[in-house]
């Protein structure tokens, strides 16, 4: 077993206990868990199973086997990037939304209010 | 809908205005100015779009109303707050101004007649429609710049419009509610043009002769304008895959001729 298949089953390891105990503290949200849980449990499973990770490699045309660990890693980084992209955008759309709302209400209330005092 | 054009409408115009204390004043005299003598109701709106100046403190009375943003939303935004108002109070027109002085108050007029003649769901007041000899055309750039985006609107759509990046412009009910109901975006001239085509909007331009910016520097500034190529172009490119609005179904869907 290579020095970057130990490391990478601690790190995976790590991740997955890492991110169950934020979703447990309600720190993470578990629906932004399973990306993550996702990414941790492929890692460690390829770097467990070292054929696995050979038959990738000859697959891909990988000639150091233990890259296609850091090729996994990688496209799941991409995937988590892009998953946020989407839900900064959502929240943004939100935010606006919301923004939008409150100062449609305070204009309403402040012409209510004048209304009120002309018939006073 | 052809008897509501008939009956004298009410026409909400609104100013958008980020950090246009100093224009405002002259911008909200000139549109009471322009529209004394009009035969229809009409409310004047200032989009304060979270100002740092003295903007929300511009005078307003029974005439003028200010929705004020808490933060910063962008022009997309702003001008859909607009129309969410004229939305909700009922309004049949709702007329578009920057609170720049770009777009001259006396022009209002002119965009309402043709809204009524032609029908059109949105109505363009346009710096490059043929007509307009005179009056302020932006920098060289700025024409090259928006000759790109009418060209890109042709190529996606089949339809000319000359000025798409004009944020002059007078929206009728059904344009109103369309708007209301898509998410915002950020310099949305160029991409609701897109969204509308592909709704069965139906689009007219006026020739119109822009001023020059009264004060203030520009809303977009050198760089931005770089970004602004870029995401507009992308925004338009995607829209154009867009298949029209499930939920929009327009009462009277009409046939563009450019």
């Amino acid at each position: 077993m290579g020095r970057i298949q130990i490391i990478s089953i601690i790190v995976s390891v790590f991740i997955l206990i890492f991110v169950i105990e934020l979703v447990r503290r309600r720190k993470l949200k578990p629906e932004y868990s399973i990306l993550w849980l996702a990414s941790a449990i492929a890692i460690f499973a390829l770097s467990v199973q070292r054929y696995a990770i050979d038959w990738f490699a000859k697959i891909l045309g990988v000639y150091y086997a233990p890259a296609v660990l850091l090729l996994v890693a990688i496209g799941f980084g991409i995937i988590l990037f892009i998953h946020y992209s989407i839900v900064i955008s959502k929240l943004s759309t939100q935010v606006t939304i919301l923004a939008q709302k409150i100062a449609l209400l305070e204009t309403k209330l402040k012409e209510k209010g004048s209304d009120k005092n002309q018939t006073d | 809908m052809l008897e509501n054009q008939e009956k004298n409408s009410r026409v909400l115009v609104f100013v958008l205005a980020y950090n246009e204390a100093k224009n405002l004043p002259s911008i909200l005299s000139e549109i009471k100015e322009n529209l004394s003598d009009a035969d229809f109701e009409s409310k004047i709106l200032v989009i304060n779009d979270g100002s740092k100046d003295e903007t929300e403190n511009v005078l307003t009375d029974s005439e003028v109303s200010i929705i004020t943003h808490p933060f910063n939303l962008g022009i997309g935004a702003s001008e859909q707050t607009g129309l969410i108002y004229a939305f909700n109070k009922n309004f049949d027109i709702a007329v578009r101004l920057d609170g720049d002085g770009q777009h001259p108050p006396s022009a209002i007029k002119e965009i309402l007649k043709k809204q009524k003649e032609s029908g059109a769901h949105l109505v363009i007041g346009s710096r490059f429609k043929k007509g307009d000899k005179k009056g302020f055309k932006s920098t060289f750039i700025r024409r090259i710049g928006i000759k790109y985006f009418s060209l890109l609107c042709w190529a996606l759509t089949g339809i000319r419009i000359h000025d798409p990046t004009s944020g002059f412009r007078c929206y009728n009910r059904e344009a109103i509610r369309f708007f209301t109901n898509i998410p915002p975006s950020d310099y949305p001239e160029v991409e609701s043009i897109i969204d509308g085509i592909k709704n069965g909007l139906i689009i007219e331009e006026v020739p119109v002769s822009f001023k020059e910016r009264s004060s203030g520097k520009s809303t977009i500034k050198f760089f931005e304008k770089i970004y602004y190529i870029i995401k507009v172009t992308i925004a338009i490119i995607v829209a154009s895959m867009r298949k029209p609005s499930e939920d929009f179904k327009l009462t009277h869907r009409g046939e563009n001729n450019g």
